[in-house]
């Protein structure tokens, strides 16, 4: 039996059928191609890369919090030292709801304070820049 | 205490207040600016900490538009006990279908505000409340600026506004000055309300000492004509009150007393605290069905009213009503007020009236200048007073002046007051028009105008063929017309000639006390003759002398000179 999958890891290639190789936890499909042949097929939930997110014009001292738009779930949080930051979050394949990211900065603690901001942005293997308009609110 | 200590946010969005009960110890107040930034400083964080479940992983809580226009979003919600520890603004929610307005009282400090709102007084009153410390009521005032109390009015729930978001703001407090404030729909924000609050210098009185003035009675709640300035046209009022044996003034505090904060008194079928007196008159027309009472609550489409008076019961063309929720009729709009209907008439048919407050009017201390309709009997008005008639027409009492002879011994000095001219006794003050030779004659016709000056009643005297005058009650008279009715008399013998002299004489009888007086409406100075005789056991030689009856009235002390 042949699984296709995309990555192939080879020492040697060579046909096996109905072989499984447990990796670690996860126990996943392999192909062997050959003499042998390692693949290790990603779940929808593992990432296939790196998201650039760059947020541009932020007022220095915001609250930064990068969510999962559909579950709320935390991606990353920091607060602004610069108005532009540069986050590195993961991208999921095209499709998937982990890559609907809810983004909120938030500054009110101290003057100058602002309104909530907040917006959202599609991960994917790349980069990508957000200017942020965050609204006085003295 | 900062309001974290005051306030809570729990799970499911609610803010909570938390902190002491008003006028305890530590009892918080923000603003709603204050709320405001709370929410949005813990909005930033982190994380969440101790009762304060928000953060930046939760949706926002709050938007400003101005500092004193909040609205909480996303869900969360103040709750009515929240609201009272929150002033200087306005709290919108829940889509706005829940606002609470702000208040602002500009009155003397210590001022006690009552609140209508859809036809009742706010039973909880908390902005009353004298905060800890404090020995004056009223939450958050700013005495510098005038302020006596901020607080915040729920005004719609549920999505619908609460009597158009319409309030009445008032003050009747013993021994102050009344006053309200109505405000015609609150806006967001902060509604201003002015009232007057200081010391009615004419309401002095233990409050406890007037509530046992039951002399002063309502002889007529309702529609009736009384003839307050004695034209012998008597004007349309709504009430007509016999102030018994208190002056004027005493009058005054005992109307104060029955509208007062707390009154258990009626008025037109309305609590006395809630009494305003006329607010709208309104014109009606067909079609009417059935008849209209007074003091009965009228209710139409937006708005309800009790009517204070009409001008009849099944033909009604006027309602005098004050307005106790929504506006007023418009045109063509059918007024239920029990088993009646009326119509109100075209075009604009309310009218809005003049109020007083208290609603009597206002006490000079000694004079009454009266509200919109409201009257008294004319027997307990004095010159200074002055009324305003169904009409909005100014009545000026007439100015009733006495004259009294002092110095009498009852029973045996007769006393003659008559008018005078050089000392003398005007025995021509009139000449008879025709003849009087009838077995009952009753009117006696004068060829003379009979001055405004003249007494209602009083006496006359005739000159008789044989050269006598003879004395005779006269009941009425009608200037017009000439006319004195007297009492029956029989001048078939002894005729009273055509031309015949006649005058008025204001006192003619046997003292029956040590004084001896009539009344009468001032016009100008009149020249008196009084004359004073005793021929009895002990006789006195005769008293004459002349006398003025002036804007004041006058009086004379008559002599009494032995002739024995």
């Amino acid at each position: 039996m042949t699984y296709s999958v995309p990555v192939l890891q080879r020492s040697a290639v060579q046909l096996l059928r109905g072989h499984i190789r447990t990796i670690g936890e996860v126990t996943k499909p392999v192909t062997r191609i050959g003499t042998s042949a390692h693949g290790v097929q990603r779940l929808p939930t593992d990432s296939i890369g790196n998201f650039t997110l760059t947020l541009t014009n932020l007022v220095v001292g915001s609250a930064v919090r990068i969510e999962i738009a559909g579950t709320g779930a935390l991606v990353e949080y920091r607060v602004a030292a610069n108005a532009t930051e540069v986050f590195t979050v993961p991208a999921y394949t095209p499709g998937s709801a982990n890559n609907s990211l809810r983004i909120k900065v938030r500054k009110a603690s101290a003057a100058p304070r602002y309104k909530p901001y907040e917006t959202q942005a599609t991960a994917l293997v790349g980069a990508q820049s957000v200017f942020i308009a965050q609204i006085p609110d003295d | 205490m900062p309001i974290a200590t005051d306030f809570e946010i729990q799970s499911d969005k609610a803010i909570r207040y938390i902190g002491a009960a008003h006028g305890a110890s530590g009892a918080g107040y923000y603003t709603v600016l204050e709320l405001h930034r709370w929410l949005q400083d813990l909005a930033d964080d982190q994380n969440a900490s101790g009762d304060d479940l928000l953060d930046i992983s939760k949706p926002t809580p709050s938007d400003k538009q101005f500092d004193t226009i909040i609205t909480l979003v996303n869900g969360y919600n103040i709750d009515d006990t929240a609201a009272e520890h929150l002033y200087g603004g306005s709290i919108i929610q829940a889509g706005g279908d829940v606002i609470y307005d702000g208040v602002q009282v500009i009155a003397g400090a210590g001022a006690h505000v009552e609140i209508v709102q859809n036809g009742s007084i706010i039973a909880n009153d908390f902005w009353n409340t004298v905060p800890f410390g404090s020995s004056l009521k009223g939450l958050n005032p700013d005495t510098a600026n005038g302020v006596s109390h901020r607080f915040l009015l729920k005004v719609r729930t549920g999505g619908a506004d609460i009597d158009g978001r319409r309030l009445l703001v008032q003050t009747r407090e013993w021994g102050k000055t009344y006053s309200e404030f109505r405000i015609n729909g609150t806006s967001r924000g902060i509604n201003v309300a002015a009232l007057i609050f200081s010391d009615d210098l004419n309401n002095q009185t233990a409050v406890g000492t007037v509530a046992g003035w039951w002399d002063v009675t309502n002889l007529t709640a309702g529609y009736n004509t009384i003839d307050v300035n004695a034209d012998s046209t008597p004007e349309p009022y709504y009430s007509r009150w016999d102030r018994g044996s208190r002056s004027i003034n005493q009058f005054y505090e005992r109307m104060k007393y029955l509208t007062r904060r707390g009154s258990a008194e009626t008025l037109y079928g309305l609590n006395g605290e809630l009494f305003r007196g006329i607010t709208h008159e309104v014109a009606v027309t067909t079609p009417r069905t059935g008849t209209i009472a007074e003091g009965a609550l009228a209710t139409w489409t937006g708005g309800t009213g009790q009517v204070l008076a009409r001008d009849s019961a099944s033909a009604a063309t006027k309602l005098w009503i004050q307005l106790l929720t929504g506006v007023a009729p418009t045109a063509g709009q059918t007024i239920t007020v029990g088993g009646g209907t009326v119509t109100a008439a075209s075009g604009t048919p309310s009218t809005e009236r003049p109020l007083s407050f208290p609603f009597c009017g206002v006490s000079t201390g000694s004079a009454l200048i009266g509200a919109y309709g409201f009257a008294l009997e004319a027997a307990d008005l004095s010159v200074n007073d002055r009324l305003f008639d169904l009409t909005n027409t100014q009545r000026n009492p007439p100015n009733l002046v006495t004259f009294t002879v002092s110095g009498l011994v009852a029973g045996e000095d007769y006393i003659l007051v008559g008018p005078g001219n050089s000392g003398a006794l005007v025995e021509n003050q009139f000449t008879l028009n025709g003849a009087l030779t009838g077995a009952a004659v009753t009117s006696v016709v004068v060829n003379e105008a009979i001055p405004a000056d003249t007494p209602a009643s009083g006496t006359l005297r005739i000159q008789r063929a044989n050269g006598a005058f003879s004395r005779h009650t006269y009941s009425a008279y009608n200037a017009g017309t000439k006319t004195f009715t007297i009492a029956s008399t029989n001048f078939s013998t002894n005729n009273a000639a055509n031309g015949a002299s006649a005058y008025i004489s204001y006192i003619d009888k046997l003292a029956d006390a040590t004084t001896a007086a009539f009344q009468s409406t001032y016009v100008s100075d009149r020249e008196l003759f009084v004359r004073r005789r005793d021929g009895g056991a002990s006789p006195t030689k005769t008293f004459e002398t002349a006398a003025t009856l002036g804007v004041a009235g006058g009086s004379v002390a008559v002599q009494r000179l032995s002739d024995a």
